[in-house]
């Protein structure tokens, strides 16, 4: 049956992944450490969906901001392109943080390379994980 | 040179009807603009302050206000985290920005 086969007909491991399309990822349970630590919250949505959180081989981190107003969910400023800020308005739901996150990452990776974080790929970026998480794809 | 040092320019995001340019927050002249993009009916969308005369600037993704409507004119392709292109057509933003406030003024 090959080392696909789980048991029963027609009901193999991978299946899950192969027939995703259609149904949202599960939002992960905030454990005590995370809801203390918004920090330590967004790398682990990060390692959950596989955001790499380096650019140019750098390691960029993920800092929780808690003056960026309100409707500022997250930032990334030119003059250190090696930290990502995010605010209060990022953790309204882990979709958002999420795509915050992969946003924001869009824009540090190209300041690194010494571009101009053009908004386009850096909403490509965003929405391609947020249309993953919703499972469109 | 622009700047996205001081925080304190995105108090020109802040709700208001007042009319573009505004006071700077971080230098006191009246060369404060807004720019924003509303990403398709996505919640989230981006917003630019800054100032024509001190160069400061934040950008960032941003709750865009129920009043904002596209600009043709700048089209996502262009749109890029320093506020320079944009600053080239600062009174054309401005012009925008006050029609799309009255319009609102008017439907409250």
């Amino acid at each position: 049956m090959g080392t696909g086969y789980h048991g029963g007909f027609g009901n193999t491991w991978g299946s899950d992944s192969r027939n995703r399309i259609g149904k949202l990822v599960p939002e992960t349970e905030r454990d005590y450490e995370m809801v203390l630590n918004p920090s330590h919250y967004a790398s682990v949505i990060s390692k959950k969906y596989g955001i790499n959180l380096k650019g140019s081989g750098k390691r960029i981190t993920i800092v929780y901001n808690p003056h960026l107003p309100l409707g500022i969910p997250g930032k990334t400023r030119k003059r250190n392109p090696y930290v990502i800020e995010l605010g209060p308005s990022a953790f309204y739901s882990e979709t958002e943080l999420a795509n915050t996150i992969a946003h924001e990452l869009n824009h540090a990776r190209d300041y690194i390379r010494g571009g101009t974080a053009e908004e386009k790929p850096a909403y490509a970026s965003g929405d391609a994980l947020e249309n993953y998480i919703r499972g469109g794809r | 040179m622009w700047s996205d040092e001081k925080d304190t320019i995105v108090k020109l995001l802040e709700d208001s009807h007042e009319k573009y340019p505004r006071i700077c927050p971080c230098c006191g002249k009246k060369t404060g603009h807004v720019f924003f993009y509303k990403h398709d009916e996505n919640k989230y969308g981006s917003a630019w302050a800054w100032c024509s005369t001190c160069q400061e600037y934040s950008h960032s993704r941003f709750e865009t206000p129920t009043w904002w409507r596209n600009n043709a004119s700048f089209p996502l392709e262009i749109l890029h985290g320093c506020p320079d292109t944009l600053d080239e057509s600062c009174d054309e933003i401005d012009n925008w920005a006050n029609i799309l406030l009255d319009e609102d003024n008017k439907i409250q």
